[in-house]
């Protein structure tokens, strides 16, 4: 029979760690920091006056400041535990469940931008005119109705008083103008031949009326995007950024001695290797660039997950 | 294509639209069945592919090398370095992938002789860099390159994967739940050995007929066809059978005779720890204990699965079998008619005859051994599982499933509402425009401050009734009505719940004044497994007399009754399943409260809760008695219970507790 773990608040044992932490959860809530977001921290507004022209020269300015931003606590971890062999090693006296360890300063950002972006965005309704006008396109947008219906709905004069969009191409038109997703213009494009061998490819930005279709039947037409580019759109969205992580953590379950456990991606062993080890590589490049001990930070590690 | 940054209860939601469509890549033209000129077809599409795949993330290079300046949804920049980590696929996208033969693991060398086996020592990884320079040596003339490539089961061809910076292989291929486990495992190769044993015993029909029976569950609609009889299988139709399996095999293995005592429970415990696999596999986190346990599943897995060796035969072995058996068959009459001849004894001839019979099973199983193995390349991916949750975190999130849900509504739906003429753009087009009002939506609603959506009252306090019954008019006390005559003793149980509660001053006669109001439907929220931030709903219906739907049955549901107390009940932690009889409110109108209740129909654990050894599932009973109804409060009742009948029969008294129905159970009911 395996040891089961007793909660540290009330009598009751756990078999699973999981179990385990559903009742902290459920019985004790506050008591242990949430899945995956180490606490936030504060936006450096010193820095919002930068901007993105200046390379090498920027960046080592704006890690000056983010050493003295004061959202960035230092007591929290500590100092012999930031490093990251230390982990498996370090016991400690058992006060309640673990908090997540964290390495201190990775993910954390180079400085921000002002205004945060949400904010601009967030009540236009561009290039529609009118919010009504919106709606009505989200809600043909939504419910798939075709083109051809669409047409006949302005045709028998069925939109609202007052609604700019009077067809189906100009509302279709607009809604192609409008800049939330990651839109058409992002695509490139380009033919293979299957038949010699012979990738053909035309960096050209996709529009409607390229050429014809291959006639030959061993041609092909491709489409691809810019990977940098999707993981720039979909970094930049503000809807997922409160689930966002930019950080490897490793979580404890309440066990004596603390065992870890294993969930997100940024739990797992592969996050730390990868984003700590390159970290360590970029703390030694500002070491011999500022003649000075800088503490770990910088960087996240966009990890590119691929769905085919 | 996504980012890990993204969590993964976010990012595998079809509807938060974080996938992102990256190519689409040009469909190679049909083989044209000859094979010399196919076989240059295929080289030439390799190299096409190979080629499209470092046009496509040439970007990435110069971000891994130098990093990109990034604007995150946070307002903060940070300067990141995407790297591939990931590429989820199926095992036949992934032989294609990194250019192996079709029966060898992307992961590891493990030698095709010993996929089946027990991994004692792992081999060892398989490093594609070092293929790389083994390849370009080949092409130089090295031949003993070459050979070694060939061994390793590597193709003479330059991997698509090689050219690209920053990109370890290896750690490309992820386990699948889907591909692997449902559709591999035990759509293709586990249910057919199950059905030749369950034949070869003759137990395929009562199967059958617990099949029929079992009971609804949210999550698992009871299947309406004999198992038997169905030809086709979907992925979610393969998900609810591995919910079923171990109870209705267990019902349909019950009561062995002496000779079917040990490979009944052989064949039990091999299908209950490939089926606990499973659903520990789809843990979202796991810690080391979780972890061991899923390796001694799978190590149990191994260590029973030669019951079903029989059953992997295919037809040359089959042939050879019924050769042997016929030439035995008749040597074996020409020496028991020579023995009557010789005019030995009954009994002589008889042991004659068993050793023949003895003689003949050896000479079978020889073969089977001799032929039949069980190295499949599916059987061997389980065994990454565990040290990919080490390096990789829990496996469900790399599922398939989404990216083919996403890929279902990016691109089939597109076509379909396409011309289908030069339906490429169209298809981009009709995605595009929706993503557009979606990310609106959602970056509208988002609010940067708020960390978690969290449910404000416990889910406790959100139990919910529905579907009131309109109060019929002649009854003489509504107590009365809910009870329909059939438990007279309703007001007594009321007293007693009363009595529990701490209201002692009710008596019966009050309690029949008391105004009732009566329910078919119970909500009860259920906290997701691993995941606090979501809730399922389990619906518990009480029909009573009438009938459900069109089911042509009425349902009463089973559900869980929670004593409070952990220690009672064995397994079942201090639960006992019961059945609906009755939900109700009651206006208390001496202490001025109203109280939502359920009458429930009690079962009792069989010895005390403990599982039984071969299936792991407990048994309860039905007494029938008056003292096993009894009312509750709402507060009590857990969710919905999963239980299997033990016989198809009319009066069955005992069920087997579904414990593999969902993870929240699973994990609650165990031992």
């Amino acid at each position: 029979m395996p040891r089961k773990s007793q909660c540290p608040y009330c009598p009751k044992r756990y078999l699973y760690s999981t179990a385990y932490n559903n009742h902290i959860e459920r019985s004790h809530p506050g008591l242990q920091v949430g899945l995956g977001v180490s606490p936030p921290r504060e936006p450096d507004n010193d820095g919002a006056a930068h901007h993105l022209n200046d390379n090498s020269h920027e960046r080592t300015d704006d890690i000056d400041q983010l050493n003295h931003a004061p959202g960035v606590e230092d007591g929290e971890v500590d100092p012999a535990d930031s490093d990251f062999e230390s982990h498996s090693s370090s016991t400690e006296n058992y006060t309640g469940p673990p908090e997540p360890t964290t390495y201190e300063g990775a993910g954390a950002p180079l400085y921000s931008v002002e205004p945060p972006p949400v904010a601009e965005k967030d009540v236009s309704f561009a290039p529609f005119a009118t919010e009504s006008d919106f709606r009505l396109a989200r809600w043909f947008i939504e419910s798939r109705t075709p083109k051809e219906h669409v047409q006949k709905f302005f045709q028998e004069g069925l939109g609202p008083p007052g609604c700019a969009i009077k067809s189906a191409y100009t509302l279709f038109n607009k809604v192609d103008q409008m800049g939330w997703g990651l839109g058409t213009s992002s695509w490139k494009t380009g033919t293979v031949d299957f038949g010699s061998h012979a990738a053909d490819d035309t960096d050209s930005s996709l529009q409607e009326d390229e050429a014809a279709p291959p006639r030959n039947g061993k041609q092909a037409r491709f489409y691809y995007r810019d990977p940098v580019e999707c993981v720039r759109f979909l970094l930049g969205q503000p809807c997922f950024a409160k689930d966002m992580v930019f950080a490897p953590i490793t979580e404890w379950n309440g066990d004596v001695p603390r065992r870890a456990v294993y969930s997100e991606m940024h739990t797992a062993e592969w996050w730390w290797e990868t984003q700590v080890c390159i970290t360590e590589c970029w703390n030694l490049l500002s070491m011999f660039a500022n003649d000075s001990w800088r503490s770990t930070r910088i960087s996240c590690r966009t990890v590119l997950h691929w769905c085919p | 294509m996504s980012i890990g940054n993204i969590l993964s209860n976010v990012r595998n939601k079809p509807s938060r639209h974080a996938n992102v469509l990256l190519a689409l890549l040009p469909i190679p033209p049909k083989m044209t069945g000859a094979a010399s000129k196919d076989r240059k077809q295929r080289e030439t599409n390799h190299e096409i592919l190979r080629d499209l795949m470092e046009e496509i993330f040439e970007p990435l290079a110069s971000a891994n090398e130098h990093g990109v300046k990034i604007t995150c949804g946070d307002g903060n920049v940070r300067l990141c370095f995407p790297r591939l980590a990931a590429w989820i696929a199926d095992h036949m996208e992934n032989v294609t992938l990194h250019g192996i033969v079709q029966n060898r693991c992307p992961a590891c060398e493990e030698d095709v002789e010993r996929l089946g086996e027990v991994v004692e020592l792992p081999a060892k990884a398989r490093d594609y860099s070092e293929y790389r320079r083994m390849y370009y040596r080949y092409i130089e003339g090295d031949e003993d390159a070459g050979e070694e490539l060939r061994d390793l089961g590597v193709k003479l061809a330059p991997g698509i994967f090689w050219e690209l910076s920053h990109v370890v292989q290896v750690d490309l291929y992820k386990p699948d739940i889907l591909h692997v486990i449902y559709l591999g495992i035990f759509q293709t190769h586990l249910m057919k050995w199950v059905v030749g044993f369950l034949k070869k015993h003759k137990r395929l029909d009562s199967f059958d007929k617990i099949w029929m029976l079992l009971p609804p569950y949210p999550g698992f609609s009871p299947p309406n066809k004999e198992y038997s009889r169905v030809s086709q299988w979907q992925g979610k139709e393969m998900r609810n059978l591995v919910k079923v399996l171990v109870p209705s095999l267990a019902a349909a293995l019950r009561r062995p005779n002496n000779a079917e005592r040990i490979p009944f429970v052989t064949a039990l415990r091999c299908v209950r720890s490939i089926v606990d696999f499973t659903l520990m596999a789809q843990y979202r986190s796991h810690s080391d204990e979780t972890l061991q346990y899923m390796s001694d599943f799978l190590d149990d897995f191994h260590k029973y699965k030669d019951i079903f060796l029989e059953f992997r035969k295919d037809k040359a072995t089959a042939r050879r079998v019924r050769e042997v058996r016929k030439r035995m068959a008749a040597s074996h009459t020409v020496a028991q008619n020579r023995l009557r001849a010789e005019g030995a004894s009954t009994a002589q001839r008889r042991r004659a005859g068993d050793d023949q019979r003895r003689e003949l099973q050896d000479a079978i199983e020889a073969i089977y051994d001799d032929e039949l193995d069980f190295n499949f390349v599916k059987i061997h991916l389980l065994s990454h599982f565990k040290d990919h949750v080490h390096r990789f975190g829990s496996i469900g999130m790399y599922s398939t499933e989404s990216g083919e849900s996403s890929h279902k509504q990016m691109i089939k739906e597109g076509y379909r509402r396409s011309n289908k003429n030069d339906a490429t753009f169209q298809i981009l087009r009709a995605y595009a425009r929706i993503d557009n009002f979606r990310m609106h939506d959602m970056n509208a609603q988002c609010d940067p401050g708020r960390i978690h959506s969290d449910v404000e009252h416990p889910p406790e306090e959100l139990r919910e009734l529905g579907s009131r019954v309109a109060p019929s008019k002649n009854s003489r006390s509504s107590l009365q009505f809910v009870s329909r005559g059939a438990l007279g003793s309703l007001p007594e149980l009321l007293v007693d719940y009363y009595r529990r509660s701490g209201q002692r001053n009710i008596t019966a006669e009050m309690a029949n004044g008391f105004h009732v109001e009566e329910y078919r439907l119970l909500k009860v929220p259920i906290r997701c497994f691993q995941d606090p931030t979501e809730v399922t709903w389990h619906l518990l219906r009480c029909t009573g007399q009438r009938l459900w739907r069109t089911s042509g049955k009425a349902r009463n549901d089973w559900v869980w009754v929670d004593t409070g107390n952990e220690e009672l009940y064995g397994a079942l932690r201090g639960c006992f399943p019961a059945r609906l009889c009755a939900i109700f409110k009651v206006r208390n109108t001496v202490n001025n409260r109203v109280d939502r209740l359920v009458l429930v129909d009690r079962l009792f654990a069989e010895s005390s809760g403990k599982p039984q050894d071969a299936s792991g599932l407990v048994t309860v009973i039905m007494t029938g008695s008056v003292a096993s109804t009894m009312v509750v409060s709402i507060k009590r009742i857990l969710g919905m219970a999963h239980l299997v009948p033990e016989s198809a029969a009319q009066d069955n008294k005992r069920w087997y507790v579904n414990n593999r129905i969902d993870l929240e159970t699973f994990n609650r009911v165990y031992y």
